[in-house]
């Protein structure tokens, strides 16, 4: 865990809440095309530090995701 | 409380569609639970993931109302002994809200006809639906935002 040089400045995240701003409250997880805005390249999902989603919403977020890996909607990895 | 149901079967199942349909019917109704809409299906997928050597299924789903959340364990369990389904999953309806899917159906671009020299090479076609989704997808964003700030519901 131990980075050697660890001056690099966290990336900046946006201020808002993407669900919050646009009052969102329900996450469908068959909807595999928005659900991949929170998950990077390698399909692994983004910190919130990244897409500057609140606590109540990134646990939403990644419920959703969850629920679509194991119903083979969303794939665990990609190499 | 209302639910919702998604289930896949493996191909091989595809001409009883129906049939596991009414057996899951019977399962949810022999509960006590009351279908408000008929299934929907989202239809022949590839799955993200193989799951037992397979690659496509059949996907389903369909929303219900159960006022004894303790039948709940029960319609599971009914669900995993059924072979025909590969898998399922019940979810709360408030959790999903509205599909937001409706906005996706609009993807279809005019194409353009420029060359047909180009178009009779038959490396471009496999060249162009690389580069086409990624702006899509970013477009797509947009839109769905732009749609959202509308109608906030």
């Amino acid at each position: 865990m131990n980075r050697p040089n660890n001056n690099q400045p966290t990336p900046a995240a946006p201020k808002n809440c993407f669900f919050c701003a646009n009052n969102i409250n329900a996450i469908d997880y068959k909807d595999t095309l928005f659900l991949r805005r929170f998950m990077n390249s390698h399909a692994k999902i983004v910190s919130p530090r990244r897409t500057g989603n609140c606590a109540k919403h990134q646990r939403m977020v990644t419920n959703a995701i969850k629920r679509a890996r194991t119903m083979a909607l969303l794939s665990y990895t990609i190499k | 409380m209302e639910y919702e149901l998604l289930f896949f079967t493996s191909l091989a199942n595809e001409e009883r569609i129906p049939e596991i349909k009414r057996e899951i019917e019977e399962i949810i109704i022999g509960r006590g639970g009351k279908i408000s809409a008929d299934f929907s299906d989202i239809g022949k997928r590839k799955f993200a993931h193989p799951i037992k050597k397979q690659t496509h299924g059949f996907f389903s789903f369909c929303r219900f109302t159960l006022e004894e959340k303790e039948n709940l364990t029960e319609i599971n369990r009914r669900m995993v002994l059924n072979d025909k389904v590969m898998r399922h999953l019940i979810v709360r309806a408030d959790e999903i809200g509205k599909p937001m899917s409706e906005q996706k159906v609009r993807e279809e671009k005019p194409e353009e006809k420029v060359n047909k020299k180009t178009e009779a090479r038959p490396k471009e076609p496999a060249v162009a639906p690389e580069t086409k989704p990624k702006v899509e997808i970013s477009d797509l964003d947009e839109k769905l935002t732009e749609i959202l700030e509308e109608n906030p519901e």
